[in-house]
């Protein structure tokens, strides 16, 4: 079983030879595309699991990770060494994103229907199969951003850490840009690109600073991470003056830098705007980035790079502060704006940058294993969250269009609509513009538990873990073991913060299961919402019991379980020669998070419990008044960067345009174009006076040469031998005269 | 040194496997009667030829495999005559692929066109042939070295006046064997005087016996002239080269093959284990003359190349200014400032000359064979080795004219073919050990190269076909057996194998090369 | 010793120099008037008979190789009978099989009608 666990390189093979085998040959067949998609996915999760469970059933496996090279890439004086590393947290991840990785593309199979902001008469055939034109290349895709996760999570270097990083960039641009006949999703597509793009340059710059100062220069985690090597990072200090990083340690600013790219992967404040628009990507994608890998990876590079920041957190305090000021802030920025959004997907998506806060705050304070534990439950119930929102989406669409065919079978003059593509009357509200045929507004719904059952339980089941439900749910115990690592370890601050954050993601959580499937349906097409195909239920299903159940290996100890997770981990934390506290027991995190848990959920109850009336408005953007609306519009940073950030650089490329084309450098280079057409001129005219007459004549004395040297091939043996002769003589002579002479 | 036994004869199993084989079927064409010999297609005798040959292919392979990590053990000696190592293999290896691939490729043409009644002893010359080159590059005595130096000769001489009925055939088996016995005599002058100064035929036990007194040094540089006049006449190095020619044009297309990359193979092996080994201590003496060979035969090669119209012809003398090129990785392994071949850290040099020579020589192996056997198949469609009946190729058959193509570069030495690694070791070895006049002449003459190469290629891909008046005619597509089909897919992924991904050949070269520099003392 | 090579050479040198310059000097300073008798072929003094292209039979030249063949296997018998008592196994067992090799190119001469004179 062991032996098994080499086979680890392998898992992110199969996704990737189904992307080439989908691009290259299958892409004319949806079905297959699809199946061989799935294929690559559940031949890569029949690997993981047995190498993820092999790991979980090894002795002290943490103290021995599995690693081994496949190749080199010589680059002078050093090699980049490929290969694999499976070691504790790796172990976890495996686990957690294969599974989750099959359930995603099961219900993509099912979800990539024929979508409603295309026109039937541009894609017939597509249409008639009920399927999306680019069906085939959506799975390519998705098998290449899972090629991309199961690389990073077994690389063993950054190196090929940042290009697995780098290849889920990619992905994710072309997948929120998926349906690019929609303007929205191609400024989302730009948006998430351009902007991890900024975190992921900073991080670049934190890898060499990395990659510089380490002693022997490596970034193979196993190199670079051992403790010599971070204590001598440790005592090197910026060789530089400056007023900020001066005196600081090089290993808090290579922290710092390389924290970056979490920031702008795991979309933490300020380069969080890019989330919420990528929900314009078809849900699975969402569920897949924004649950399951990328922005997992953001936190999982803090993970795997943990050594790093435990040393940093007693040799550069301020930059761990730093970190768990990001995140704490994000934590509670993104749940006040979850609070007043209507949008079923912009919920979850805050949601999740919210949590991605709890897991950096977590890193920031030293809570270790706390953050790779609330990574783990995080995933399972987002992805379950959000393949369920996508569920009830597509229902409600399904219920716009029963109502559309309805309309028409009554209306005479039915033709004057069009096919549905006619713009609804928008509704200007106090709680925000409402388009009454939106099937994402959360407005339109309502009661939909009856409608969709399995969805509906499923999604309530995913609520109740992201709201910490108490004692039951996977989120109780991840958020708990984090808050008790904040009070334990006297982040005072950061407690309170994390606490009023979990108040309110039990609060959004419960107003959105009561909009969504509480009380009464509120439209008409939320009436005809019919239960989704049972490929999109099963995974829902599927995934619902993690929700619950993943929670329990992490039950503190205090409770007289064994707590698994942290016995696992105790064994890597060792090997790694790092530093984790222990929190206590102590009643106030355990009764904070109970109380908030509990709090927010029961006044999200009493509040949204029947949903609202049809035409209600929002009770508590009556409450907040103008509070509400700056969380209404994410406190209006999308327009400060606009207006600042963006027009700033548009500015100043009009600028430099100017500057360009028309003031500087367009002359400049038009009078040294001008000169070098005359140069070139007098060049040519040398070239064919000169050098062409030399070429020409060398080519010319070099063929006569070969028509004369041909002459003495004349067929002859005897002239042949005559040559050989002469020149064995003649060259025996010159060299025998002068021993002649000398004799003589 | 271990008793001579049954044990010994294992490592030259390759050879007797050869042997037998070539006596199998003597023997089978024997038994034959009158009437059997009519319908005696010779397929069964090629079939028998090819079986053996990759046998002792395979052989030569795991005597390869066996070696290990280079230099951890000295030559294995069997029966005083011979050496077993990872140069030997290497070079075992290369001439038994290539002697198959032109089996495979060329024995249905050569069954065709020969004799009736003489198809079973092609085959087993052929075989013995095989094994001729195969003992010359494992001996280390002079005897032995110069008995299958001379069988290989022989059977060589006879393959190439194969076709009896042939005229050209039969000038081409004629001029060879006139020049060849002449150069071989020249050579034996040269072995006698080694044999007369070191009083031993053993290559080692010469070195030591040159080393011991620097005075025979007198004798060291008349020695090596003769000896480079039958060596170069194999190697077909200017100005021994002119024999190669004519052969080259009257000889069966597949012989041609085999005598222009294998035995051309063979000559180089023994000419490098002679020199460095027997007489590495005078590398000064030999050095400025395999220099000036070097220079002389690609200049010549290419200049004379540059006129001919037959594209065979023009392949033979192409291949004696590759030859020259091929020696510059013969005088590379000597750095121009440190005349002491002892001197040489070998660990630290990438480019050592011989390895190039041993890179070179594979990839134009299956270039060279590639090549022929595209002439063999214009032949046999037109008759005609004329530049015109390659024009529309292209049209034709496109894959024959691709992989022409493919040669053709190679040949030139562009980048991503197995001609470009070639020359980028031997050319690298030649700059790092600073012989950058000989560079330099290189470089000039691969400009000219690509002149004549290119010239078929142009025609192949841009000019219309024409019939024997120079009429444009319709193309009409071209007809290729399997075999020869296989072959040439098989040179090609070679030739492009070697070009994009050469690790594996040039570790396998850096073995066979350390070895060989490793066993001068 | 080297300087029993050095006469070699010094010989070599003489042997290479005398005809040239012999023939070179009767070219230098003989006087040249060519007539028929002169221009004839000398035939140690008798006259010409015939055309001095004569066909010989190939097969002669056969017969001969093949004697040559079986004579130098003859000479290589020699010492191996001589030390017969002394040969191990594996030198008989060479002995027989380069005897065989021979048997069999003896066979395939008669076989292919080599032997006979047509």
């Amino acid at each position: 079983m062991e032996g098994f666990l080499n086979l680890a390189w392998l898992a992110p093979v199969p996704p990737f030879l189904a992307f080439l085998a989908i691009v290259l040959f299958t892409n004319r067949n949806k079905t297959v595309s699809a199946l061989v998609a799935i294929g690559g996915a559940v031949i890569s999760f029949l690997l993981s699991w047995p190498i993820a469970f092999a790991a979980f059933g090894a002795e002290h496996f943490g103290a021995h990770p599995v690693e081994g090279q496949l190749f080199s890439i010589p680059t002078g004086n050093s090699a980049i060494h490929v290969g694999y590393l499976v070691d504790a947290p790796s172990a976890l991840m495996l686990f957690m994103v294969s599974f989750l990785l099959v359930m995603i593309f099961v219900y993509a199979s099912g979800y990539m229907t024929f979508p409603h902001h295309l026109s039937v008469a541009d894609y017939p055939l597509a249409a008639s199969q009920g399927k999306d034109p680019r069906y085939s290349r959506f799975m390519a895709y998705i098998s290449l951003f899972a090629t991309g996760m199961m690389g990073l999570v077994v690389s063993n270097s950054l190196i090929t850490f940042f290009i697995f990083w780098e290849v889920m960039g990619l992905c994710s641009y072309l997948l929120i840009g998926f349906w690019y006949e929609k303007a929205s999703a191609r400024a989302a597509s730009i948006k998430a690109f351009m902007t991890t793009r900024v975190g992921d340059v900073i991080m670049l710059i934190g890898m060499m600073m990395l990659y510089i100062y380490s002693e022997p220069s490596s970034l193979m985690f196993s190199e670079m991470l051992n403790v010599h090597n971070l204590e001598h990072l440790a005592e090197l200090s910026m060789p530089t003056n400056w007023a900020v990083i001066g005196g600081l340690p090089i290993i808090g600013i290579i922290s710092v830098l390389i924290f970056f790219g979490t920031i702008g992967k795991s979309a933490q404040f300020p380069l969080h705007v890019w989330l919420p628009d990528a929900m314009e990507g078809p849900t699975p994608v969402s569920a897949m980035i924004h649950a399951a890998t990328m922005v997992s990876a953001g936190v999982f590079l803090l993970i795997r790079l943990y050594p790093l920041y435990a040393v940093t957190l007693e040799a550069a305090p301020a930059a761990m502060q730093f970190v768990a000021f990001i995140g704490g802030f994000t934590a509670l920025f993104a749940a006040t704006i979850a609070v007043a959004q209507w949008d079923i997907k912009r919920v979850l998506a805050y949601s999740t940058i919210s949590q991605l806060g709890y897991m950096v705050a977590a890193i920031g304070i030293g809570a270790f294993p706390a953050a790779l534990f609330h990574l783990l439950t995080h995933a399972f119930f987002k992805a379950l969250l959000f393949l369920g929102s996508g569920s009830v989406i597509h229902g409600v669409e399904h219920g716009l269009h029963h109502v559309h065919e309805h309309s028409h079978g009554h209306d005479a003059h039915g033709d004057e609509h069009g096919h549905g593509h006619h713009a609804p009357a928008l509704i200007q509200r106090p709680d925000g513009v409402l388009n009454p045929e939106d099937a994402q507004d959360m407005r339109n719904m309502g009661g939909l538990l009856e409608r969709m059952p399995r969805t509906g339980w499923t999604f309530i089941i995913g609520g109740l873990a992201l709201s910490g439900f108490p004692l039951l749910t996977a989120g109780f115990w991840s958020k708990d073991e984090i808050l008790s690592f904040a009070w334990d370890g006297g982040n005072t601050i950061v407690f309170w913060t994390l606490a009023l954050a979990a108040f309110l993601t039990a609060f959004y959580t419960m107003r959105q299961i009561g909009m969504t499937f509480l009380g009464a349906p509120r439209t008409e097409m939320a009436e005809h919402t019919p239960e989704s195909v049972p490929t999109m239920t099963w995974p829902l299903l599927l995934i619902a019991p993690f929700a619950i159940f993943l929670g329990w290996v992490g039950i503190p100890g205090w409770f007289g379980i064994p707590n698994w997770l942290e016995g696992f981990l105790e064994h890597h934390i060792e090997y790694n020669q790092f530093h984790v506290a222990h929190p206590h027991f102590s009643f106030v995190p355990l009764s904070v998070s109970l109380i908030v848990a509990l709090g927010g959920l029961a006044v999200g109850y009493m509040v949204y419990g029947q949903g609202l009336r049809e035409g209600e408005v929002d009770p508590v953007r009556k409450l907040l008044g103008p509070i509400w609306v700056v969380f209404h519009n994410k406190y209006y940073i999308d327009e400060l960067y606009q207006y600042t950030i963006i027009t700033f650089t548009l500015l100043l490329t009009n600028l430099l345009y100017l500057v360009d084309a028309k003031w500087v450098i367009d002359p400049i280079v038009n009078a040294v174009g001008r000169f070098g057409v005359w140069l070139a001129q007098v060049g040519a005219a040398f070239d064919r006076l000169i050098v062409d007459g030399l070429v020409n004549g060398v080519a010319a004395v070099t063929n006569l040469f070969g028509g004369w040297l041909r002459n003495t091939q004349d067929g002859k043996v005897q002239v042949y031998l005559m040559v050989v002769a002469v020149s064995m003589m003649v060259w025996l002579l010159l060299r025998a005269m002068p021993i002649l002479l000398t004799l003589v | 040194m271990s008793e001579i036994g049954i044990g010994s004869l294992g490592s030259i199993l390759p050879e007797i496997i050869l042997i037998v084989g070539g006596l199998l079927i003597l023997l089978l064409d024997m038994i034959q009667n009158s009437t059997t010999y009519q319908r005696e297609s010779g397929r069964g005798f090629m079939a028998v030829a090819v079986l053996f040959l990759v046998v002792s292919l395979v052989g030569a392979l795991l005597q390869m495999l066996s070696f290990g990590s280079p230099t951890s053990q000295g030559p294995h000696v069997a029966a005083y005559l011979v050496d077993i190592d990872p140069f030997t293999s290497f070079m075992k290896m290369t001439i038994y692929i290539g002697m198959t691939l032109v089996a495979i490729a060329g024995g249905s043409y050569m069954n065709r066109y020969s004799p009736r009644m003489g198809r079973g002893e092609f085959w087993s010359l052929f075989l013995f042939t095989s094994m001729a080159m195969g003992m010359v590059v494992s001996a280390n005595n002079l005897i032995l070295l110069f008995l299958s130096f001379e069988f290989l000769s022989i059977s060589s001489y006879i393959l190439a006046g194969y076709l009896r009925n042939n005229v050209r055939s039969s000038e081409a088996g004629l001029k060879y064997f006139l020049y060849g016995s002449v150069a071989s005599s020249v050579m034996l002058y040269g072995m006698s005087l080694l044999y007369g100064v070191s009083g031993s035929l053993n290559l080692t036990e010469i070195a030591q016996a040159m080393a011991a007194n620097t005075d025979f040094s007198i004798v060291a540089l008349p020695a090596v002239l003769m000896l480079m006049v039958g060596l170069g006449f194999k190697m077909t190095l200017a100005p021994f080269f002119q024999w190669a020619p004519d052969t080259y044009d009257g000889a069966p297309t597949p012989v041609t093959a085999y005598l222009s990359t294998a035995s051309k193979a063979a000559g180089f092996a023994v000419t490098a284990r002679l020199l460095l080994i027997g007489l590495g201590a005078f590398s000064v003496e030999w050095v400025p003359v395999l220099s000036g060979l070097a220079i002389l035969t690609m200049t010549v090669g290419n200049l004379m190349a540059l006129r001919q119209n037959s594209v065979k012809r023009m392949l033979a003398y192409s291949s004696v200014a590759q030859a020259g090129y091929m020696l510059m990785g013969l005088v590379s392994v000597v750095s121009a400032s440190q005349a002491e071949l002892s001197q040489i850290d070998l660990a630290s040099l990438g480019m050592n000359g011989l390895n190039g020579l041993l890179i070179y020589l594979f990839a134009y192996l299956f270039t060279n064979i590639g090549a022929f056997m595209v002439v063999m198949a214009i032949e046999e469609d037109s008759g005609s080795h004329d530049i015109s009946a390659y024009r529309g190729l292209m049209q034709r058959s496109p894959g024959l004219a691709l992989a022409m193509l493919i040669f053709l570069l190679s040949l030139t030495g562009i980048p991503l073919t197995g001609g470009f690694m070639g020359k980028f070791y031997v050319f690298g070895a030649a700059v790092q050990h600073q012989y950058f006049f000989l560079a330099a002449a290189g470089f000039i003459n691969a400009g000219i190269a690509a002149g004549y190469y290119l010239r078929v290629v142009a025609a192949m891909l841009y000019e219309p076909a024409v019939d024997a008046n120079g009429a444009e005619i319709a193309p009409k597509p071209l007809n290729m057996g399997m075999a020869l089909q296989l072959t040439l897919a098989i040179c090609v992924l070679v030739t492009l194998w070697i070009g994009i991904y050469p690790p594996n050949f040039i570790d396998l070269a850096n073995d066979a090369s350390r070895h060989l520099l490793a066993l001068r003392f | 010793m080297l300087q029993g090579y050095a006469f070699v050479l010094i010989l070599s040198g003489i042997a290479f120099i005398l005809p040239v310059a012999a023939t070179f000097m009767g070219y230098l300073l003989g006087p040249r008037k060519p007539d028929a008798i002169k221009g004839d072929t000398y035939e140690s003094g008798v006259e010409t008979i015939g055309d001095a292209w004569v066909q010989f039979r190939a097969q002669y030249y056969l017969i001969g190789l093949i004697f040559l063949i079986f004579d130098v296997e003859v000479i290589f018998l020699f010492p191996i009978a001589l030390a017969y008592r002394n040969l191990s196994l594996f030198g008989v067992a060479a002995t027989i099989t380069f005897v065989l090799i021979l048997i069999l190119g003896l066979l395939l001469e008669w076989r292919k009608g080599s032997l006979e004179w047509q």
